[in-house]
């Protein structure tokens, strides 16, 4: 540091250049020397563009200023003429009557093509060649290449040529590949050297030129009203464009062509999703509040239970937001921040705090309390002194009242925790942005990759039954169990959970432990709206789950909207033209799974001719794989009925997103850790089961089974001795 | 949750897009015939 202190200004900056500047540097030379020598006429048209543009600019200036002042200023000839001996060189294509007639009358003549035929001779003779020489040796290619998967290899090793392959990667491509990899990422750090290689690559296009000459013609149109020089310059435009576009070779246009291809479908396939999240939120909103889904196991109910939980959690939120923009409308003149801030303040106090904001209920008692001393003349609210009431033709909407609605709804909309309360886990991956004014929440259910998803996550809450439990409750006097207001209540296997009359013969309502039969949860079903209803809208909904309707009682059971997946499409992708890909995969795949079927059969060696078969393979089947849980959706057909079972179905397509529902939402082995204990304590697994000897059993066989059946038949048929025994 | 379609592959593909994609191909050839024709006639024009 010292030394560069003592040196002079330019120096110091010399000193600063690293090798990477030189390399930076030196990439721009080249640059400018392909305009130089690809482009040698980049300038001229340059500077040619730079006086059509000048003198087109004056002309329509001294136009203006004539027109509008009446002066007699001169105007210039119009500029837009090929003065460029470059351009003058190229000979203009015409398009005559004449030209076109010929062309067609050649086109039709048997001569003519009796000739092109004849000129096709010699390059077809030449291919035939060709193929003669090169097909046998492909051939016999082939047949070495499939014989080296069936020689039998029991060592494991890795072959010559992948050891040196190896050693390259390790000392050559990888510290290369590595160079520019830092080399790229000093150029994005500085983005001097991306805007001067932008500039001068432009520049090299003829990118200036056009635009100059655009900009002219802009102005001549605007002076001119004239379009007769329209030709002319579309002409000169592709003049202008058409070296760059030669200069950059086909591969380039093939794989930009495919990248934008694929762009645009991916595109297409977010919005197809993003469609049928719309019309599946309309649908949910127009189901009752209590939503049971059942079906045989594999039938999507759980699938489409956390699909729909998901969905409310946006609606519920995206409700709040709609009527909070009611409610700040009515008062438009209410400083609303700084009672959100408010609101925010009191949400972050200490639990048992008297002024905490936790609850709906709470946030009633901040406003009422608002509203005494308002009325006491101690509190200015924050400054506002307007209009009272704001009738909207059905009520008054007095001020404390909405205010009162504002803050239920505020709490509701800015709570970053989740809104599902379930007895399995929900795993959701939504987002609030918050700059500290209103925050605002992102739904993007399919553009999160896993990396963001799981760094958002959070987890739905464990519903404490005791929570919807209004009577008696299994842990008596536990306060936080009376706090259920709102939220998405999930509930799997709710038959198993509750029972029907049958199962719940065995309890009795005046049992001081509480039982399904004396705890209230029906009730708690049908009162639901009662705690959660803000603005006449209310924040809850139950959606549950089982195998028969009928395993739930028909007390509970008769509330319900029953939902069954009546018929499940297939899956189906959103993007567009994907059947080509998975043509290509499929064909591929194919080819190769049977090749490498036999190379794992024969051999236990590595070589490099599979590897590197394998790892393109790899990648071909990661995209396919990729896209196809991007993209995937199935179209489900529910069948809607009354828990009464009266009035017939009715079906309404849904739509079920992979990329929403399977991105690691929930498991469908959910009580696996409780059934994971019991198998863990057994010492047999599926090989120590014993196997039958013969066709038919033997009777010791058959009584190790120990069916009811079979004791019965034993005895029914007397063939056990006295003792028990055979 | 990523599934490989290895059931795809024994899939054979539906009659209607077996002859869809053959008459693609038949008109792919057809055009790549009529563009080589036609280079030939502007250049002798």
């Amino acid at each position: 540091m010292k030394i560069l202190k003592n040196r002079t200004g330019i120096s110091r900056w010399l000193s600063a250049i690293t090798f990477k500047d030189i390399c930076a540097i030196s990439l721009f030379l080249w640059c400018y020397a392909i305009i130089i020598f690809a482009f040698p006429h980049t300038f001229p048209r340059f500077a040619e563009a730079c006086r059509d543009f000048g003198l087109e600019l004056a002309r329509f200036g001294a136009d203006f200023i004539n027109s509008l002042f009446g002066t007699d200023l001169a105007v210039p000839d119009s500029a837009l003429t090929v003065r460029s001996e470059w351009i003058r060189q190229i000979k203009v294509p015409t398009v005559s009557s004449e030209r076109w007639q010929a062309f067609w009358t050649a086109f039709a003549d048997k001569q003519n093509f009796i000739a092109w035929l004849q000129s096709l001779v010699p390059k077809v003779r030449l291919g035939a060649y060709m193929l003669m020489l090169i097909v046998p040796v492909i051939a016999i290619a082939v047949v070495l290449y499939n014989k080296s998967f069936t020689t039998y290899k029991p060592r494991i090793m890795r072959s010559k040529p992948l050891l040196a392959f190896d050693a390259i990667r390790e000392y050559v491509l990888r510290p290369t590949w590595q160079v520019v990899k830092d080399f790229v990422g000093f150029l994005n750090e500085n983005s001097a050297y991306k805007v001067a290689y932008f500039l001068t690559l432009f520049f090299a296009a003829n990118g200036a030129t056009v635009v100059l000459e655009a900009l002219g013609w802009y102005f001549y149109i605007l002076s001119t009203f004239s379009l007769s020089k329209i030709y002319m310059t579309i002409y000169k435009l592709f003049v202008d464009i058409v070296p760059a576009m030669l200069f950059v070779p086909f591969p380039v246009y093939f794989v930009s062509g495919i990248a934008i291809f694929d762009r645009v479908r991916i595109k297409r396939g977010y919005a197809v999703l993003e469609h049928h999240e719309m019309m599946n939120r309309g649908f949910i909103a127009s189901l009752p509040l209590v939503i049971f889904m059942w079906g045989t196991m594999g039938s999507k109910k759980t699938t489409l239970l956390v699909d729909m939980a998901l969905s409310y959690s946006a609606y519920f939120r995206h409700k709040a937001y709609e009527l909070l923009i009611e409610c700040d409308l009515l008062y438009p003149e209410f400083p609303w921040l700084r009672f959100e801030r408010e609101i925010r303040d009191r949400m972050k106090l200490s639990k048992g705090d008297p002024d905490r904001v936790y609850n709906l209920r709470s946030a009633e008692c901040f406003v009422r309390s608002l509203e005494s001393a308002y009325t006491d003349d101690a509190f200015d609210l924050w400054g506002y002194n307007g209009k009272q009431t704001s009738a909207d033709g059905l009520s008054e909407n007095r001020l404390f009242e909405v205010l009162r609605d504002y803050a239920q709804l505020y709490f509701i909309y800015v709570i970053s925790s989740s809104l599902i309360i379930s007895n399995f886990s929900i795993r959701e991956d939504s987002e609030l942005y918050d700059l500290g004014n209103f925050p605002q929440w992102s739904f993007d259910f399919f553009r999160k990759d896993p990396a963001s998803s799981a760094a958002c996550s959070r987890y739905s809450h464990i519903l404490d039954q005791d929570l919807l439990r209004i009577a008696r409750k299994i842990i008596r006097d536990n306060r936080d169990t009376d706090g259920f207001e709102f939220g998405i209540v999930c509930i799997t296997e709710i038959g198993k959970e509750r029972g029907n009359q049958i199962d719940n013969r065995k309890y009795k309502a005046d049992d001081d432990v509480a039982n399904p039969t004396n705890d209230g949860f029906n009730k708690m079903l049908k009162l639901c709206r009662h705690f959660a209803t803000v603005r006449h809208f209310p924040f809850v909904t139950f959606l549950l789950d089982d195998q028969r309707p009928e395993s739930l009682g028909a007390d509970a059971r008769e509330l319900c909207q029953l939902v069954r997946v009546e018929d499940c499409s297939d899956k189906r992708c959103a993007e567009p033209m994907r059947f080509v890909d998975d043509y290509i995969h499929d064909w591929l795949f194919a080819r190769w799974a049977a090749r490498y079927q036999k190379f794992r059969f024969y051999r236990a060696d590595s070589t490099l001719t599979m590897n590197a078969y394998k790892g393109f393979f790899a990648w071909i089947h990661k995209r396919y794989v990729t896209a196809h849980n991007l993209f995937d959706y199935f179209k489900a057909e529910l069948a809607l009925e009354r828990g009464t079972r009266e009035g017939g179905q009715q079906l309404h397509p849904y739509y079920i997103s992979t990329n929403k529902v399977y991105k690691d939402r929930f498991a469908t082995d959910a009580f696996a850790g409780l059934v994971d204990v019991r198998v863990e304590r057994s010492n047999a697994g599926i090989l120590d089961l014993k196997t039958y000897c013969t066709t038919v059993a033997s009777p010791k066989e058959l009584m190790s089974s120990n069916s009811y059946l079979i004791q019965e038949l034993t005895v029914m048929l007397c063939i056990m001795t006295d003792r028990g025994n055979l | 949750m990523a599934e490989p379609r290895f059931e795809n592959i024994k899939k054979r593909p539906g009659v209607g897009r077996t002859i869809g994609l053959v008459l693609l191909d038949l008109l792919a050839i057809g055009v790549f015939i009529f563009c080589c024709y036609a280079i030939f006639i502007l250049k002798s024009i």
